[in-house]
This record gives C-alpha cells, structure tokens and sequence, in this order.
C-alpha cells in the first residue's frame, strides 16, 4: 500500500472520528402527560356554523361580513362556489378540525401529528420550532405549525396559509395573513379541548376564539379510506 | 492490486463522508443521524434511494407475466409512446395503491402505535395504515389501499395486502393487477438504522404465472419534513375518458 493512500486512510478516519455523532441513545419518549393526549379522537357536536365562545358572529370588518353574506346565500341558493373544499381541496385550518371524521393524534417527543381519516390528511406540528415570519413561508392549505407544551396543554401556532380556504363551513372567510394559535388541553382522559384563537387584522376587528371537543374512541379504530374526489373526479378534472 | 483496491475504498469514503459532511455541516437536521437503535422502531422520515418508473423483479427481469398481463402490459407501453398515456388510480388523485405508492420519489414519516403502523407519505397525502393486531376479515371491501395486516418476524415487519382496487398499478409504466393482487412485504433496517429496505413479494394468477419479487431501498433523512403536495389542486394530467391529457 502506498503512503498517500495511507495518509489519506489516516486522515479520513480523523474526520470520520470527527464528523461521526457520539455515541447516541435513543431520543427519549414523550413525557407521560404528554402521551395522553395521544390517541384516535372524533369531533363531538355540529362546527359546519361556527360561533365566538361567547355564541356571537366573529367581529367581522365590513368587507368580511359582505363576504361571509354571500357566502351563506350562494350556499342556502345551491352554488357554493366559494367552497373549494367541495371540490375536493384541502379544508384548510382551522376547518380541517370541524369534521365529523375522527383523526389519529400521535405524540412524539419533537413532533405532533394529526393523522385525519378525512381525505387522508396529515397535518404535522413541530416542537419546539420556530415559527417562521409569513414571509418565509409558502402558502398553502394547512400552513406550518409549531408546537410547545404548557403544563401538559399543547399550543400550536400556524400561519403560512392561502385564503382560499373559509373557517367553517358556512363560509366565514380569512385572509393570507391568518394567524392560528390553538390549545389542545385534556379535560379527562377521553376529553380533549382544542380553544382556537383566530388572529388576522384583515378581516376582522379584533381576535376572537372558538372551541371545539372531541371523544376518545378505542385505540384499535379503523380508519375507512375517505376518497372525496371519487364521487366527482370531474371536480378535478375540470378545473 | 492491494493498492488500488485501497484507493478505491478510499475514494468511496471520501464520497460517503462529502455527503455526511454536507449533510451535517449545511442541512439542519432534525432528528438523529441514524434512526432508534431499536430494529422495530422505524419512526421518522425515509427516502426511496432509487425511483424507477418501471419494477423490475430481484433479478433484473420483467415479471413473469401471463399472455393477459403481457398484453396488458404491451398496450400501456404503446400508449405512452403515442403521447396517450393510460390512466391509474393516481391520475384521478386517487390513492397510488398498494405497492405502487411504496416506490414514490418523495418522502414518507413511519409511525407506530401498538394497532398500527402508518405511513404517510408526501405524495399526494396517501396514508397507509397497517394494522398490527388482526388477521384479514373473511370479506374484504375493495379499496386502493387494500387491507394491510403487519406482524413481527425477528426484525423483519411483515405485511400482508390484500383486496387492492385494480384501478391502482404496480408501477408507473404498466404493470396492472386484478383484484386477486396479493402482495407481502418484508420492511427491515439495513446500513445500522440508516436505510431501510421493503422486499415484496407480489402475487396474481391472472396477470403473472408465479409470484415474483422487487426490492426498494430508503433512506433515514433526519434532514426532512414531509411538505404539502395537494394533487388535488392543480392536476395537470386529469385525465379524459381514460387518457391522461397534459396540461
């Protein structure tokens, strides 16, 4: 063997010592009270109108509440053509929380995912990330979520959302800069609260909160393979 | 001999530790650098390391195909050259199936509760669940998906699929299936937790004349998150009257 191939050799198992990660462990599981919020979970009560806590209209600007009118006569007259996720898009948040279909929430410690039975959506929220600014984000229909956890409460903030979503059903609309921070807090074991606070100065006048619950079903829950666009492959193909 | 040999090893580590030291030095890594050091837990994101449009078996071959599956076949190649490509499930943004969605060139995230193992993957947000604590019911409804049952072997995940919509392909090229598809895969970790590999096993006496075997490798990617990929969107290649038409 030649000596610059042994130098080489020697020099390469220098940086291979260097560069080669320490002898790791696992990373450790998720904290217990974190864990129970672990689990297949479904929506309880009807969230296709939804309401402030207080039972009120969201405190629409004008020109939100011109929209939102619309909205609701398109639908109560049959075109809801404002409801892109009739066409079989992605719901958007935090309408993506409002369906009946019941989502698997898997906690891991850097990582919380929502598996949806609805259209097979998964929605992943990052721990301890930062949240980036709108700008570095790419709008898109689920945004980018960041999670921390408080006093086993899970707070996740999105932003990075196209508005061609609305927040219900019935149309509430939203604007691109759409700030959503939800608290995901275990009332009892088979109880889990998600309080949505609903930030964006475009449309409305000040920020404004909703809830939503959801039950716990067993852990072995199937899910069915939920296919929107089946019934109406046209809904895709022709746009 | 010796030396060059040593040289040749010598250059493939150089090339291996270029891309660790990119890796390390430029990307934000977001897990660990190889994955648990528990063979069954396959948690995190993986990348296929070889995408290929068209399977080939584990030896290189086609399939062993029957007269219908090589006709089958034959005609979808034609179509292709003509500019008329037919038609899977995956066009209409319908679930890829199962095994196709498996050779996808974009990530995938394994999950594992003790029912099941998901895996999600990029593309199209298709969602495999695999259910770890039932055998297949006696009547099994058609879905693109099919019904995937998994148990442990050793370190080898087993996954048996069974009832998969014959609107799905096995790959991207041409080779279909009926609804007697039934394929097993074996998922192990390889290279110490940094690949994976899936060695299926695929099965149809109406397309092939005896069951044959692909093999797909992936890639422990610390560095990625799995982004949105709506098909739904934009489908640029919705096809018309079973044709895809580009856009």
């Amino acid at each position: 063997m030649n000596r610059p191939v042994l130098a080489l050799l020697a020099a390469l198992g220098v940086a291979a010592a260097i560069s080669a990660p320490s002898a790791k462990a696992d990373p450790p599981a998720a904290p217990a009270d974190q864990m129970k919020l672990q689990g297949i979970w479904q929506l309880q009560g009807d969230h296709t109108a939804i309401k402030t806590t207080s039972g009120k209209l969201p405190p629409f600007r004008p020109a939100a509440k011109a929209k939102y009118e619309a909205n609701l006569a398109a639908r109560k007259a049959g075109h809801p053509d404002f409801d892109t996720a009739q066409k079989c898009l992605i719901p958007g948040l935090p309408r993506s929380m409002f369906y009946p279909q019941p989502f698997l929430l898997k906690v891991e410690p850097d990582q919380v995912s929502f598996l949806h039975e609805l259209m097979h959506l998964h929605r992943m929220v990052y721990v301890g990330a930062k949240l980036p600014i709108n700008d570095d984000l790419d709008q898109n229909w689920l945004g980018f979520s960041a999670g921390r956890w408080e006093k086993g409460d899970l707070i996740v903030q999105s932003r990075g959302f196209n508005d061609k979503t609305t927040i219900d059903t019935a149309g509430i609309p939203h604007s691109v800069d759409l700030m959503l921070t939800e608290k995901l807090h275990l009332v009892d074991k088979d109880t889990l609260e998600d309080t949505f606070t609903i930030d964006d100065p475009k449309t409305f006048t000040s920020t404004w909160q909703t809830k939503a619950t959801f039950k716990r079903l067993p852990d072995d829950t199937e899910f069915s393979e939920y296919i929107c666009t089946l019934a109406n492959p046209e809904a895709v193909a022709s746009k | 001999m010796a030396v060059s040999r040593a040289a040749k090893i010598a250059a493939a580590l150089a090339v291996g530790l270029g891309i660790l030291g990119t890796a390390a030095g430029a990307a934000t890594l977001y897990r660990p650098e190889a994955s648990s050091k528990d063979p069954r837990d396959l948690s995190g994101v993986w990348f296929l390391l070889r995408y290929n449009r068209i399977i080939p078996t584990v030896d290189g071959t086609p399939p062993p195909f029957t007269e219908r599956g090589k006709l089958e076949w034959a005609k979808r190649i034609i179509a292709e050259s003509q500019g008329a490509p037919m038609a899977d499930a995956s066009s209409y943004c319908w679930p890829h199936g199962t095994p196709r969605v498996m050779n996808s060139p974009y990530p995938l995230q394994i999950f594992q509760t003790p029912a099941e193992t998901v895996i999600a993957h990029e593309v199209a947000h298709n969602t495999r669940y695999i259910h770890m604590q039932r055998g297949h019911p006696a009547q099994i409804k058609a879905s693109f998906m099919g019904d995937s049952v998994g148990h442990w072997e050793g370190d080898t995940l087993v996954i048996d699929t069974l009832g998969v919509d014959p609107r799905t392909w096995i790959d991207e090229q041409g080779i279909i299936h009926s609804e007697k598809l039934h394929t097993v895969e074996r998922i192990k970790k390889i290279q110490d937790g940094k690949a994976i590999e899936d060695v299926v096993t695929v099965e149809d006496p109406v397309f092939f004349t005896k069951p044959w075997t692909f093999r797909d490798t992936y890639a422990w990617r610390p560095d990625l998150r799995l982004t949105e990929y709506s098909c739904e969107e934009n489908n640029r290649n919705a096809p018309q009257g079973g044709t895809t038409v580009a856009r």
